[in-house]
């Protein structure tokens, strides 16, 4: 048996309606960790990284063994079927279209229809005779535990926030601390998710540099490299730094940047990006102008930045989003236009120059 | 250290006469906003509240209401820009933008 034969069906993506259990087992491969890797830099892989819908079993679960219940996020598994690898369970997928089951609870994807659906579609009463349901915590937004017992006769009950615990919470019978109940957003937590912030800014801010470079370096007789690579190399350090506080140093530090909206954290440490690099490269203040586009567009653009970080957080409500962009949506507005003035500036003296 | 949010914001009400102390608001609330005294929920932590829905979901006897949803800026961006309401945006999980919930 390998460790691939979860993805039993990749052919048809359906659930098989009362094919035997499927086999998973405990232990992470290599395969598994390029996986998680991958799922952390490329968007297009994470949302292929699935399994197919349907009832699993680790190790060898009787008809008095727990059932747990997730989404068919192969990331998520894999966290499940580690942490419990010493354990006999039923693991119930339910089809979240490869989402992770706290997104997919807040999308509708994770819900009581598709768990009850998935029950019958695994004929799960028949091979066990307890009847009671291990869900996630995190999947509580999206189910409901008196609708899914109306629904399929399943007493529900909300194991703990990290599959880690979950052998603690089985041998607690089914009880979780207050800690395992509390969602938490620590730094590894912060930084894995880093490079998705990063890497689609990066390729946004690269295009428009690339812009910017042809108009620096046009000239009658076509473009000058080097006056382009000079008139472009500001504003490549300007872009640089914005991405850097904003995607990378204001999700890392984020407790401890002063404020609470993500983007006055953004704002403060881009603007104190800003004034290092008009401190430390005279190249960033050859003139005032660039001086000022400097600190008008490095804080506004790094606290765009750090707001788009809201929708990764673990703690961020939609509306402190929505009183956040009441705010911040007027002064980026004002601030891109004060920025798109000042850059003409910028160019015009630039070009003067010459 | 505590991650701390926007205070004053939560849109969570709690009608406690309905409340029959069953506790499963205290089970699915990620970040400890109820805590059950003399028999009824209370919510001794609003500030902390994201606005998930998981206790108006999970509340039998509906006790508890939350505009829920998810706090994403990339969301509500969307809906500003193509909608003019930053309500009826949808982020770009499952799409090719890198922020996602």
């Amino acid at each position: 048996m390998t460790n691939d034969n979860y993805s039993r069906d990749k052919g048809s993506g359906a659930a098989i309606p009362s094919a035997p259990p499927v086999c998973l087992l405990s232990n992470i491969s290599l395969a598994d960790r390029f996986g998680s890797v991958m799922c952390r830099v490329s968007n297009g892989f994470r949302m292929k990284y699935t399994v197919t819908p349907g009832l699993y079993t680790l190790g060898n679960p009787d008809r008095n063994s727990p059932v747990l219940v997730t989404g068919n996020y192969r990331l998520s598994l894999n966290a499940l079927r580690v942490s419990i690898n010493d354990r006999n369970a039923w693991i119930l997928i339910v089809d979240t279209k490869g989402i992770n089951v706290w997104c997919a609870a807040g999308k509708g994807t994770f819900c009581t229809k598709e768990i009850v659906k998935q029950l019958s579609a695994c004929d799960l009463k028949s091979k066990i005779a307890h009847r009671t349901l291990i869900l996630p915590q995190l999947g509580a937004s999206g189910a409901s535990a008196s609708k899914v017992q109306k629904e399929s006769g399943f007493s529900v009950r909300f194991g703990p926030v990290r599959a880690s615990d979950i052998p603690a919470y089985l041998d607690n019978n089914c009880t979780a601390s207050p800690a395992m109940r509390r969602v938490r957003f620590s730094f590894v937590d912060r930084a894995k998710l880093v490079p998705m912030e990063t890497i689609p800014a990066f390729k946004k801010a690269g295009l428009f540099l690339l812009i910017a470079a042809v108009l620096f370096g046009m000239t009658r007789n076509g473009i000058m490299y080097g006056l382009a690579l000079s008139g472009v190399l500001p504003l490549v350090i300007a872009g640089l730094v914005a991405l850097f506080t904003g995607t990378i140093l204001s999700p890392l530090l984020l407790p401890f940047i002063p404020g609470r909206a993500f983007s006055l954290k953004g704002f403060v440490t881009g603007l104190t990006g800003a004034i290092a690099i008009i401190f430390l490269l005279p190249i960033c203040r050859s003139t005032p102008f660039l001086t000022a586009f400097n600190l008008v567009s490095v804080p506004a653009f790094s606290s765009y930045l750090a707001f788009l970080f809201t929708g990764s957080t673990t703690y961020t409500s939609p509306s402190g989003v929505k009183a956040e962009l009441k705010i911040a949506w007027p002064l980026y507005l004002v601030s891109a236009a004060v920025s798109g003035v000042l850059l003409v500036l910028v160019f015009v003296r630039f070009r003067g120059i010459l | 250290m505590k991650h701390l949010y926007l205070s004053g914001v939560s849109t969570l009400k709690l009608a406690v006469e309905k409340c029959t102390g069953c506790e499963r608001c205290v089970e699915v609330c990620p970040h400890g906003v109820f805590e059950i005294h003399n028999h009824r929920a209370k919510i001794i932590a609003l500030d902390n509240c994201m606005e998930c829905g998981a206790c108006a979901q999970n509340c039998a006897v509906g006790a508890l209401s939350v505009r829920n949803g998810v706090g994403c800026a990339v969301a509500m961006i969307n809906g500003l820009m193509t909608k003019g309401d930053p309500d009826k945006g949808t982020c770009d999980c499952g799409g090719d933008s890198g922020s996602c919930c």
